[in-house]
């Protein structure tokens, strides 16, 4: 048995989109403790990892693991429609089926199959992040959608006040500069001078669904290892980790 | 010989090679090509002008049609004849023509004679005699006996093209008779009566029942596939990469679901001074294709330096048109094939030279079918990349360095790294 609902059918519709942002298939994990997915892209060069505690939902019912198919162009497909407060409930049917009732100006109901995907277990990533900064979603995400224009590849460089982000194009740079107490960098903690690169069109793509869900993002990084940036909710999280780009 | 001043004037490109073709006449290939063009295009004309002296001409068509492109939606329209009968079918199916000169099959093309009729492109959707027998024309699996009615007589031209195969001489059409049967494909009747389906499924639909690539092209642009309304006379360039484009996203959307190779594949292939290195490199599908035109070919007649130039595609594929244009979507069917018969993805990317010797432009199914040549052979298996890019450097002439600043998938493959690299 597993149903959950949401006051807010968009929230839904914005994780999905955060994980859409690496892959197309994905199965998502239910347990007494909430719904969990993870997933590799394709290429193995990013990884989302997404958490909704039980807390997240108005009401949430799952009496064993289970876990549930999705293709996620086709159910984004069928919540285009959704609009800000309308409910939803979810269900699982025989385990095979998962039916969706959206309920505002008028009830809607999706019906759709239950993928039989392998599941592949991803271990943790262990990674010693030397530098942590906390930012503005969306001044993080202006920033990369700049470097997307000139660069293929974003740099970040972090001292103890500043973190600097740059990108060489082929004509043309770019550089920006956070600093410690201004509006858009609101905590900064390096240990050391770390440097590293990563593909501006992955972390385009993380950015542009993450600032949907939170106002303030966490990336944490260090020297030529990968990087991590994670959005909170409420009573959840979406944690992205990109590996780097080593010249 | 008001011919023969016609195509001189067409094929100087510059006034500085044009001066460099008076002092030289074709006797000393001062353009640095390996043989002159203008002479090889000339003679070959001259041989093939005298046959179409006439206002009436009888041959067997290969089957073979034309669809131009200039004064799009009006656009010429016409059958290609040869000047004799019998069974000429490798006249206009390039899937026969690799391994042949240059000479071989400007000759050989040259000697097709393209009648001429200008007809709106929605006419396709309401055909009148004229264009129904050319459609039937283009559903012939066989080459039909034509008796083609000239309104003048044939203006000599060769009209050279990097997509489309070389074409010879054209005069007005005023009406054909076909001189027995036309032997309709019966895969290709059914869809052209069933007005519900879309051309590209057409398209898939004929390919996996066995017709030749090039045949789908020939109907796909004399509008003989789609829903009932919406059939177009689609010009033969543009048809050429529609096709190639919609046969291989099909055949890609299957092979995006079987496992990547486990190993480096790399196969190579020499065909009219052009070098081919196919690397096939194991991880999710994704497409490259780059191509190096040497000074003095066709594409970079003054450089001084080989002119480079690519676009690739990921996972999900390809959104705008190719910069390169045809050949891209030509190469990716060839490759797309490939991986479907192993069933397995792979990240490919192609590096292709073009030495000299490629004096003239045949047209797109040179690539096509120079990649399907070069993966019909055995590839050279390697363990890394640095293995694989040991053994092309060897035999290409651009350095590495230079290769791997053009290509997307090299930098990808060399500089990033994968998330299990910490795992």
């Amino acid at each position: 048995m597993l149903r959950f609902s949401l006051p807010d059918a968009k929230l839904w519709r914005y994780v999905l989109d955060a994980v859409s942002a690496l892959v197309d298939e994905v199965s998502v994990r239910a347990g007494p403790d909430g719904l969990k997915i993870k997933a590799l892209d394709p290429s193995h060069v990013a990884l989302i990892n997404l958490e909704l505690r039980p807390e997240a939902f108005t009401d949430y019912e799952c009496d064993e693991e289970t876990s549930i198919g999705l293709s996620l162009p086709e159910m984004l497909k069928l919540m285009k429609n959704v609009k800000s407060g309308e409910s939803m409930t979810a269900l699982l049917e025989d385990g095979k089926r998962l039916r969706i009732e959206f309920v505002g100006e008028y009830k809607r109901t999706i019906r759709l199959p239950s993928l039989d995907l392998a599941v592949e277990e991803i271990p943790t990533l262990k990674v010693d992040f030397t530098v942590r900064a906390r930012l503005v979603s969306r001044s993080l995400r202006s920033t990369v959608k700049e470097a997307e224009t000139i660069a293929e590849t974003i740099r970040f460089r972090a001292t103890k006040d500043k973190l600097m982000v740059s990108a060489k194009g082929e004509v043309s740079a770019l550089d920006i500069e956070y600093t410690v107490g201004s509006e858009a960098l609101l905590e900064l903690d390096a240990r050391e001078e770390a440097e590293a690169s990563y593909n501006v069109e992955f972390l385009s793509e993380m950015v542009d669904s993450g600032y949907k869900i939170a106002d303030i993002v966490d990336l944490e990084y260090a020297s030529n290892m990968p990087l991590k940036l994670t959005f909170n909710l409420i009573n959840g999280k979406v944690e992205y980790y990109l590996a780097p780009y080593v010249e | 010989m008001n011919w023969f001043l016609d195509i001189n004037s067409k094929l100087i490109d510059t006034k500085r090679s044009s001066r460099l073709c008076v002092i030289c006449k074709g006797a000393h290939l001062l353009c640095g090509k390996s043989r002159c063009p203008v002479i090889v295009r000339a003679s070959i004309m001259y041989e093939a002008v005298r046959y179409f002296d006439k206002l009436d001409v009888e041959g067997s068509s290969p089957p073979g049609v034309f669809v131009g492109r200039f004064g799009y939606p009006k656009v010429y329209v016409g059958p290609l004849t040869p000047p004799f009968k019998g069974d000429t079918r490798i006249l206009d199916t390039p899937e026969y023509w690799f391994g042949m000169s240059i000479e071989d099959i400007v000759r050989f093309r040259s000697i097709l004679l393209r009648g001429e009729r200008l007809m709106r492109v929605d006419s396709a959707a309401n055909p009148d005699s004229l264009l129904v027998t050319l459609q039937e024309l283009a559903m012939s699996y066989k080459p039909v006996d034509l008796e083609v009615k000239l309104a003048s007589k044939p203006r000599a031209s060769i009209v050279l093209d990097d997509e489309v195969q070389p074409l010879g001489i054209s005069a007005p059409l005023s009406r054909i008779i076909p001189g027995g049967n036309i032997y309709v494909d019966r895969r290709m009747e059914k869809i052209y009566y069933d007005r519900d389906i879309k051309a590209a499924d057409a398209v898939f639909d004929l390919y996996r029942s066995g017709v030749s690539v090039s045949s789908i092209q020939k109907a796909f642009s004399l509008g003989i596939f789609g829903i009932g309304s919406n059939r177009r006379l689609v010009p033969t360039r543009w048809s050429i990469t529609a096709v190639d484009s919609i046969i291989s996203e099909r055949i890609l959307e299957k092979v995006k679901h079987y496992p990547p190779i486990s190993t480096y594949l790399l196969f190579e292939s020499v065909y009219l001074d052009n070098r081919f290195k196919i690397l096939m490199m194991p991880s999710f599908w994704s497409y490259e294709s780059i191509e190096a035109w040497y000074p003095k070919t066709v594409w970079n007649p003054d450089g001084r330096i080989p002119v480079i130039e690519g676009d690739w595609e990921g996972y999900h594929g390809k959104k705008n048109y190719a910069i390169i244009g045809g050949c891209y979507y030509a190469a990716r069917l060839a490759v797309a094939e490939y991986l479907n018969s192993i069933m397995r993805q792979a990240s490919v990317l192609i590096l292709r030279e073009i030495h000299p010797g490629y004096i003239m432009p045949v047209g797109v199914w040179h690539v096509r079918e120079h990649v399907r040549n070069a993966l019909r052979k055995k590839p050279i298996v390697c363990q890394s990349i640095e293995e694989a890019l040991s053994i092309i450097s060897s035999s290409l002439e651009i350095p590495l360095k230079v290769w791997v600043k053009h290509s997307h998938l090299l930098r990808r493959e060399l500089y990033q790294r994968n998330i299990q690299d910490y795992l």
